[in-house]
């Protein structure tokens, strides 16, 4: 089968979203099938739009291909009689931000009926698939909210999961994600003030601007954490990043309110490491049970702390709920397989 | 809302009584609004209407940008050069909500385009909106002002840049319709008397019958052919005073003055008038003759007066006037027939009574129906309506520019395909953009 | 400095576009300063009438942070930009050239000349505002001069890989590379096959454009009864085995009709060090190959073709010469990437 996957991306911004994209090309591929994958530009400035939307509405993929994926928006626009989404998020600043400064156009009778259109575009086009699939419990409720339309969640997958292996459960709980203030690696950081067993903190990722980075460091060097807490500013490679998950103690990823549970939480699970998440972290929580899988704790560095000091107690409990996190992917089918069948039923 | 109401106040403008009208009404409905004059600078400094608004001039501003803080933008659009110039121009630029106050505006749609410099491509541009060979007309009779409403008013090539628009009666409604894209409605003109008018004097049939026109003395106010008719009847002759109340040229006056003169019909030519001069003209009439050929202007302010007055009035049965109740004005078929009018002042001259009973019902029914509240709620239903569909039109505005920029115009099989496009993708039903 | 590198896409389907935006953005990437991407626009050739939709997409896209787009193809250079490079492979063909002499699916009547009119309008308008054209051969220089009126610089796409184009040995075989449809006339060489008085062997390494191009050749090779004096390498080839036929052979020949410009073949073989084999009506190509210098240059003509390749079957020391002197030539031109980069951004 010809499978045009197809998303609207930002030239010279690299971002998480395209390596979906990605691999489940490579996925497809390896099953048999032709892909071809498309990436359109778009810019979200309310003025244009509706007019690069209606650019999108004019491609014709339905000669050329036998099924069209589409994935940020716009892509969905796109006609074709066999469409199938994986809807990762809304344009989010005029359906769940909208009630927020990031609202870019006025709250009032032109910025409304503006934010109308969009949605009945986006009930439109959407409307038109064969299938809607989501990558989290979040975004499937906010489209059945705001748009009436039923999807399934099916759960994104890493690329080649198999290269995560488990090894010895070491001295480290390792978070690694870019650096940035909303993935709020300072908790971490600050509950190394509190542990009172011998448990280390490994950070690993780049800040865009560097910012958020030194900010981190002036915490280290203020309470002088720096023979608990290493951190590595720098994009490390997979091979590393599979090394240093498989050796670590517990995996700790503490966004604030994200839609999925994200990267490293499955990287973690596949590694049969424990989980250590906060109960406002969003995606996470569709993952991680308290107690069985790892901790959810309260986004305090004190709680965060008591949860390091346990799995540092109790390596055989941290061991039990690493291989729970891992059981809990197939609980939930996260896997190629069943995002391959999925995709293409 | 914030609404920016275009308009020109000099205080000859009936359009500018109506706009201090309606405005106050918005404001009573909570509604911040802003008057922005639309005259030329040529007339500006002329003694205009009083408003506690304010008073923004579009003469001397340099671009149109400010305009966009408006939520709506209402253009008031009159045939009058002077008076709408800015309007125009501004709706072209910023487009807004049209009131289309005239059937005919292609004076001031070809004075704008020679106040530009672009009065070569007048011709191309009336073509493309009425096929080609329109215009300039092959046969005289076709640049008849008659055949200049019927094929190239010019309201259509302004409705289509529009977000909306407003027709003041249902005669000139599916002209709107079938060429603005937004939300098109028709909403009865409001209007005032200019002063508390006493009731209609008790008259006998014996007195002289008062009869009387109101407004600027030109060709489409028949005043000829009315003289004419009074004075072919030796009765009336006798019995009625005719008088032309408003502005006259010198040479309307003396070629009126001697028709007069020669038929023996007793006539007198006021020339301009104040308002209270005016609204003692109507005191003291006993009757208003509203007749009009060709119908030029969507409502009749005069008309509108002179039924809130409560004297009898008499129109012709077309246009407008054909919209105002049988029973509650005196009509004359449209093709105008002396005898028809002789009919109808008969029988006022014969009926003193039922002329009074029946003014009095006209007037009852004018105040309800030319009200200004009943404007104000209208007009902003129709402003929320075009907020709502302002979108939808700008997308359209710019996929009409793509397209006639590569050449392909409106009825181009690809535009028609890439508008059904954007009408599923975005207002699948269609239901926002028809008459409401 | 961000250069957005944008061509069309057929979906599915990859050519020698596809692989120069590749190899073009790669070289960019390596250009100190400058970070490079690739933009693909879908593009839907049929119906002939949607080319307004193409159009208009392509014109109501939108970019940001980009300091520079590189376009290469139609109608995917009508992209608005503030500072655009064109660097055109060729113009809508269906609304010129072909148009004019009735190869086009564009209609020849009342809306086949108004599309034709509005693929030149947005043309027109796109090349008026871009801030230096450039064009890959003399022929599309010639056209946009003629259709459109614009001047522009002939900047010819290098080869991608000539590190892998090496003079192995001196085979017995020529060559016959590139894509296969019956334009590149493939089938004439094996006519020619039947008619060579040597022991010649032709192999004929390319992806045929559709299965029933393929078929057609397979079947005329069987027919002609050459028994193993042909061989069909049909399909796509690895640059690796690509650069083993040519570097091994005797010589090369390719055979296009009016081609637009030097062509790969060509490229590939002088920088391998191999004489080519044309015709006379080939096209861009004669601009490097010449008769007796560079290679040989003979009619059309199944003929005229065997006698040419039992000519460089019986004098392979000559071969050899012509291909020294076309490697020359060639090298001599410095059509390499960093050249053809540092142009591009000057």
């Amino acid at each position: 089968m010809k499978v045009a996957l197809c998303s609207s991306f930002v030239p010279f911004i690299n971002g998480g979203g395209r390596f979906i994209v990605e691999w489940l090309a490579a996925e497809l591929e390896k099953h048999g099938h032709q892909t071809e994958i498309i990436w359109l530009p778009f810019v979200e400035t309310p003025d244009t739009m509706f007019r690069q939307m209606m650019a999108y509405r004019m491609i014709d993929l339905a000669q050329s291909a036998d099924k069209l994926i589409a994935f940020r928006p716009p892509a969905y626009v796109i006609p074709h009689p066999n469409k199938t989404l994986w809807f990762i998020h809304h344009f989010r600043k005029f359906y769940d931000l909208w009630h927020t400064p990031h609202r870019p156009v006025q709250d009032d009778n032109r910025g409304r009926a503006f934010r109308s259109r969009l949605i009945a575009a986006d009930n439109a086009a959407i409307g038109e698939a064969k299938r809607v699939f989501t990558n989290s419990r979040v975004v499937s409720d906010r489209l059945k909210s705001f748009n009436g339309i039923d999807s399934e969640v099916l759960y994104p997958p890493i690329y080649r999961p198999e290269r995560f292996k488990s090894g010895a459960y070491g001295e480290e709980i390792v978070c690694v994600c870019r650096a940035e203030a909303h993935k709020r690696q300072e908790l971490l950081v600050e509950a190394m003030r509190f542990v009172k067993s011998g448990v280390k903190l490994r950070l690993c990722g780049l800040s865009h601007d560097g910012k958020y980075h030194t900010k981190l460091q002036k915490i280290v060097a203020k309470y002088s954490l720096q023979r608990k807490v290493a951190i590595e500013h720098r994009w490390i490679s997979e091979e590393e990043k599979v090394a240093i998950v498989g050796g670590a103690l517990g995996i700790a990823y503490v966004p604030f309110d994200e839609d999925s549970y994200g990267y490293p939480t499955l990287e973690g699970a596949l590694a049969e490491r424990p989980l250590v998440t906060t109960h406002d972290a969003g995606g996470t929580l569709e993952f991680i049970e308290n107690g069985r899988n790892g901790f959810i704790c309260d986004p305090a560095p004190e709680s965060l702390a008591a949860a390091f000091d346990a799995l540092w107690e109790d390596r055989d409990s941290a061991k039990r709920m690493g291989q729970a996190a891992r059981q809990r992917i197939d609980e939930m089918r996260i896997g190629w397989p069943h995002v391959v069948e999925s995709m293409l039923a | 809302m914030k609404i920016g109401w275009a308009t020109p106040l000099h205080h000859s403008s009936a359009i500018g009584q109506f706009s201090i009208g309606v405005t106050q009404a918005l404001v009573q409905r909570g509604v911040e609004i802003d008057l922005i004059r639309t005259e030329r600078a040529s007339v500006l400094g002329e003694a205009h209407l009083p408003s506690e608004l304010k008073i923004v001039n579009l003469a001397g501003m340099s671009d149109y940008r400010r305009l966009r803080e408006y939520d709506v933008l209402a253009y008031n659009i009159g045939n009058n050069f002077d008076f709408h110039y800015y309007a125009l121009d501004a709706a072209m630029q910023i487009p807004g909500i049209c009131i289309f106050h005239d059937v005919l505006i292609f004076n001031l749609f070809y004075s704008w385009m020679v106040e530009r410099g672009e009065e070569d491509r007048a011709a191309s541009v009336i073509n493309d909106t009425y096929g080609s060979g329109t215009y300039p007309p092959l046969k005289p009779e076709h640049c008849h002002v008659t055949a200049a409403v019927a094929n190239y008013s010019m309201l259509e090539w302004l409705a289509a840049r529009a977000l909306a628009a407003v027709a003041h009666g249902r005669h000139y409604l599916p002209r709107l319709l079938s060429s603005c894209a937004g939300p098109v409605r028709q909403i009865p003109l409001a209007y005032n008397l200019p002063a508390r008018i006493g009731p209609l004097r008790a008259r006998t049939s014996a007195d002289t019958l008062r009869l009387t026109t109101i407004g600027h003395v030109n060709e489409n106010k028949l005043a000829a052919e009315i003289i004419l008719a009074l004075g072919r009847s030796p009765h009336l002759r006798q019995r009625c005073a005719y008088r032309l109340v408003g502005g006259i040229s010198d040479a309307m006056r003396s070629s009126l003055g001697r028709l007069a003169e020669r038929t023996g019909v007793c006539l007198h030519m006021t020339g301009p008038l104040t308002r209270s001069a005016l609204a003692a003209e109507i005191d003291s009439a006993d009757a208003l003759l509203c007749l009009r050929r060709p119908v030029l202007e969507g409502a009749s302010a005069s008309a509108i007066e002179a039924m809130l007055s409560g004297r009898p009035t008499i129109v012709l049965d077309h246009g407008f006037y054909q919209e105002l109740p049988d029973e509650l004005t005196l009509k004359i078929p449209a093709d105008f027939k002396p005898y028809d009018l002789e009919r109808q002042i008969s029988w006022l001259l014969d009926n003193p009574e039922p002329s009074r009973i029946l003014g009095a019902r006209a007037a009852l029914w004018a105040k309800d129906t030319f009200s200004f509240q009943r404007y104000a709620d209208a007009f902003l239903t129709l402003a929320e309506k075009a907020l709502e569909a302002a979108p939808l039109l700008r997308l359209g505005t710019q996929l009409g520019q793509e397209l006639s920029a590569l050449g392909a115009g409106p009825d181009d099989p690809a535009a028609v395909r890439i508008a059904q496009m954007a009408t599923t993708l975005f207002c699948p039903g269609g239901h926002l953009c028809r008459q409401i | 400095m961000k250069i957005l590198v944008v061509n069309n896409m057929a979906p599915f389907i990859r050519g020698g576009a596809e692989q120069l935006a590749d190899h073009l953005v790669a070289n960019l990437q390596r250009t100190k300063g400058v970070s490079a991407e690739l933009l693909r626009i879908p593009f839907a050739h049929d119906p002939y009438d949607r080319v307004v939709e193409e159009i208009m997409l392509c014109r109501m896209m939108e970019l940001s942070w980009v300091d520079r787009v590189i376009g290469l193809k139609f109608p995917a250079y009508l992209i608005p930009h503030e500072h655009k490079t064109l660097w055109l492979l060729h113009q809508y063909r269906q609304a010129y050239d072909l148009f004019d002499r009735g190869h086009s699916h564009i209609p020849a009547n009342e809306s086949g000349n108004a599309l034709r009119d509005l693929v030149r309008t947005a043309d027109d308008a796109c090349f008026h505002a871009a801030q230096r054209i450039f064009v890959n051969s003399g022929t599309t220089q010639d056209r946009l001069k003629r259709y459109n009126g614009f001047s522009s610089t002939i900047l010819p796409p290098p080869l991608n890989d000539p590190e892998a184009f090496t003079n192995l040995s001196t085979g017995d075989y020529i060559f016959a590379g590139g894509r296969v449809n019956s334009g590149k006339r493939q089938h004439l060489l094996i006519e020619a096959m039947k008619l060579c008085r040597t022991s010649v062997r032709l192999v004929v390494g390319g992806p045929p454009d559709t299965p029933a191009d393929a078929a057609r050749l397979r079947e005329t090779a069987a027919h002609a009864g050459l028994d193993g004096r042909v061989i069909l390498d049909l399909g796509f080839l690895d640059r690796e085995k690509l650069a083993g036929y040519v570097g091994n052979a005797l010589g090369c020949v390719y055979l296009p009709v009016d081609e637009d410009s030097i062509g790969y073949v060509t490229m590939e073989a002088f920088q391998s060090e191999k004489p080519v084999l044309t015709v006379t009506d080939a096209g861009g190509l004669l601009e490097i190959v010449h008769d007796g210098v560079t290679g040989l240059v003979v009619e059309p003509t199944a003929q005229a073709l065997a006698n040419a390749m039992d000519r460089l079957f019986l004098e392979p020391r000559q071969a050899e010469k012509l291909g020294r002197a076309g490697r020359d030539l060639w090298t001599g031109k410095h059509i390499t990437w960093p050249n053809t980069v540092e142009r591009l951004l000057a």
